[in-house]
């Protein structure tokens, strides 16, 4: 297969890609509102940092809003198959709050966007 | 002493660019075009209005995937593919059978090139494509194809009622196309959530 060749299937595979993402960000519930995002943010970066947050200790977050509506967007989140609850390794009882692959590959999407922007 | 330099013309020059891939690229493109049409009037026939249009028209989102995934090819292949169907579509309209598939297929090319902005040439990635992009394409390129399907049945006075048709074959574009859109997105998400779970067994 020639140099040529490869590229182009490589340029094709990245169109597939694009397209399915916008696929399924097409409207339908399935949108990151800023206040989702915010909890996001909080979420991967206490995760990132080698702390994540359990269910208890996010709604203690006021600056988010208030306990409640934490539990809802936290709930949302999930939904969206953004963040999942996994067992801590110390404690079975307590669950902590993981991104999922999707979380990271959005952050990834927004990294590579800002360094494109930038460039 | 002067001398004589023959070079290639400028029309071979941009042949010699034309790859296997390419070619390949139309024939799948051709194959999708006349699959889809052949799958919606065999499912929507009963939503047929007059000839060549009809209420729900989904080919026209194969259409716009085909010509985002495959660019210029892409669009070639779909135009060809209408060569194939337009003669048993406009049996004894000579301009209809000839014009019209060049407007079916290059219609979601020009979308693509101006909501895309795809000034100079084509984006080798689809970097501007978002979900809004997508939507904005699907609905300029059936203004595209509705617009240039009735310019071309005035002309050859196929037809009779022009802006009945014009708004029948763009809801049919539009719906068609959408109804595709959200469908592929229902499947892409379950397609996700089955990968997920299959993860985390």
């Amino acid at each position: 297969m020639s140099k040529d060749t490869k590229s182009e299937l490589l340029s094709l595979y990245f169109r597939f890609t694009a397209l399915t993402d916008s696929l399924k960000g097409l409207y339908g519930g399935a949108e990151l509102t800023p206040d989702l995002e915010a909890l996001l943010q909080v979420l991967c970066s206490h995760w990132h940092a080698g702390s994540p947050l359990s269910v208890r200790q996010v709604m203690q977050f006021e600056r988010l809003g208030s306990s409640a509506t934490i539990f809802k967007r936290l709930k949302r989140l999930r939904q969206m198959d953004l963040v999942m609850l996994l067992e801590a390794p110390d404690d079975p009882r307590k669950r902590q709050i993981v991104p999922t692959t999707r979380a990271l590959d959005y952050f990834s999407s927004q990294a590579l966007a800002i360094r494109a922007a930038s460039a | 002493m002067m001398t004589l330099t023959i070079t290639m013309p400028r029309t071979l020059r941009a042949l010699q660019q034309i790859r296997w891939i390419h070619l390949a690229y139309m024939v799948i493109a051709a194959v999708l075009g006349l699959g889809s049409w052949w799958i919606n009037g065999w499912v929507f026939q009963n939503f047929e209005v007059s000839s060549g249009i009809n209420l729900i028209y989904w080919p026209h989102g194969i259409r716009v995937l085909t010509v985002l995934l495959f660019g210029l090819p892409g669009a070639l292949g779909l135009t060809l593919s209408g060569f194939l169907v337009s003669p048993s579509i406009y049996s004894d309209q000579i301009w209809m059978t000839v014009l019209a598939p060049f407007v079916s297929g290059l219609a979601p090319y020009a979308a693509r090139r101006v909501i895309l902005l795809e000034r100079t040439s084509e984006s080798p990635n689809l970097e501007r494509l978002n979900p809004k992009t997508l939507i904005s394409l699907v609905t300029l390129s059936a203004l595209f194809n509705a617009g240039g399907h009735t310019l071309l049945r005035i002309a050859s006075g196929f037809g009779e009622n022009h802006p009945a048709e014009f708004c029948a074959m763009l809801a049919g574009d539009l719906l068609g196309a959408l109804t595709l859109l959200f469908g592929l997105k229902l499947l892409l998400l379950t397609w996700d959530k089955l990968l997920h779970s299959a993860r985390q067994a």
